[in-house]
């Protein structure tokens, strides 16, 4: 959990100009630069603004979309080969793995976005059954 | 009725016809090429983005006006989102993503007018979106990647047995993200226009009740208030997730190997 925080620093590398520059350019050129991760951080910080109803209608579609497209396929599948429920079944079961897999990769994305927690309000570790950070 | 009815807003109606594409010769069948209220909106929307950074950068001041800083802000904005979920190499597809945002953006907003409809409340527009920034993200990974796009499927670091189920599935998820991505843009702004509408129109009927029915509209009234300024923020917010998404899996598209 702690190492996590301290990695947020390092997470997005400076890049360092190769070519020659002189003089008051350079430093300046160096200074904009320097704005650049601050400011994509600061973007990063607005998709935190997420409503909790956002939030959860992400997760929601991102789950529903697999099973349904799954579906769809798996039924598609059928009426070409004429094996009525196989593919069907076989497909709703990969598409709810599939949405599993949607709804963890946009919470952890959401976890990786979301700003550092305050070590005042951390529950202590031995109250947390697991930490998947 | 029509005045409190939630779903009348969406209403598609003609303005004026193209003419029929592929009917027969006693004018049945064919697909009619009509110019809608939802066409309308796209046009004004397409046309206020393009009349505006076209009017507000003309001046091209190295001290920008207000107007080129509006501009110039939301250049930036979409820029760094797109460099820092794409890297520098997405920003070859900044125009398209800064078009994607700035057309979600304005048509929601145009939506948020009375008596204007919400061009994304339809599905066929999300879907449309959506598709076109799959065929980007395949069309360009194909392209550049060849068969290595392929790696998207594949984790690395994974037994050759799990890779039997793992691929389906990575296969299946990326199949959905279309439909996830059109279904939440549309889901949204129908939802967010119905539950408004709702409480317009308790609103609309409690007042008809006489004294009484206007003390309990206040709110009902209130709701709604609390309501249009959520739905403000649920338009800007619904383009941005719309873009940062297209920007991850523009990113997909560069570097498959995850």
């Amino acid at each position: 959990m702690f190492s996590m925080a301290d990695s947020d620093k390092t997470k997005r590398p400076e890049r360092v100009s190769q070519r020659p520059e002189t003089g008051a350019l350079a430093s300046r050129i160096r200074r904009a630069k320097k704005q650049r991760p601050a400011l994509a951080a600061a973007s990063a910080m607005r998709q935190n603004e997420l409503t909790g109803a956002g939030r959860a209608f992400r997760m929601a579609s991102e789950f529903v979309a697999a099973v349904i497209v799954a579906t769809a396929l798996g039924m598609a599948l059928d009426a070409i080969f004429g094996t009525r429920p196989i593919f069907m079944i076989v497909l709703l079961l990969l598409g709810f793995a599939a949405g599993v897999l949607n709804v963890t990769r946009a919470a952890a994305e959401m976890n990786a976005n979301a700003p550092k927690p305050d070590p005042d309000k951390l529950v202590p570790p031995d109250e947390l059954d697991d930490d998947d950070d | 009725m029509a005045g409190t009815d939630p779903i009348s807003q969406f209403n598609i109606y003609e303005l004026f016809s193209f003419g029929t594409i592929g009917a027969d010769a006693e004018g049945a069948g064919g697909f009619e090429l009509a110019f809608t209220n939802s066409s309308l909106f796209m046009v004004l929307t397409v046309g206020l983005i393009a009349g505006y950074l076209i009017l507000s950068t003309r001046g091209r001041g190295l001290v920008p006006s207000r107007l080129q800083l509006v501009s110039e802000i939301t250049y930036e904005f979409i820029a760094n989102m797109v460099r820092s979920s794409a890297g520098n190499e997405g920003m070859k597809f900044f125009p398209f993503v800064f078009s994607l945002f700035t057309f979600i953006l304005i048509s929601n907003m145009f939506g948020m007018f009375p008596y204007f409809i919400t061009v994304a409340s339809h599905l066929i527009i999300t879907v449309a979106l959506a598709l076109l920034v799959m065929t980007v993200v395949i069309v360009y990974g194909v392209m550049r990647n060849g068969f290595g796009f392929l790696k998207l499927f594949v984790p690395s670091g994974i037994p050759l047995p799990v890779l039997i189920i793992v691929v389906p599935i990575e296969v299946l998820s990326f199949l959905s993200r279309p439909l996830s991505l059109s279904l939440r843009l549309f889901g949204n702004m129908l939802a967010g226009h119905i539950v408004l509408k709702v409480f317009a129109g308790f609103v609309v009927t409690l007042t008809s009740m006489g004294a009484f029915g206007i003390i309990g509209a206040v709110l009902p009234f209130g709701m709604t208030v609390a309501l249009t300024g959520l739905e403000f923020l649920v338009s800007a917010l619904q383009a941005f997730v719309f873009t940062i998404l297209t920007c991850v899996y523009l990113n997909d598209a560069i570097h498959p190997g995850h």
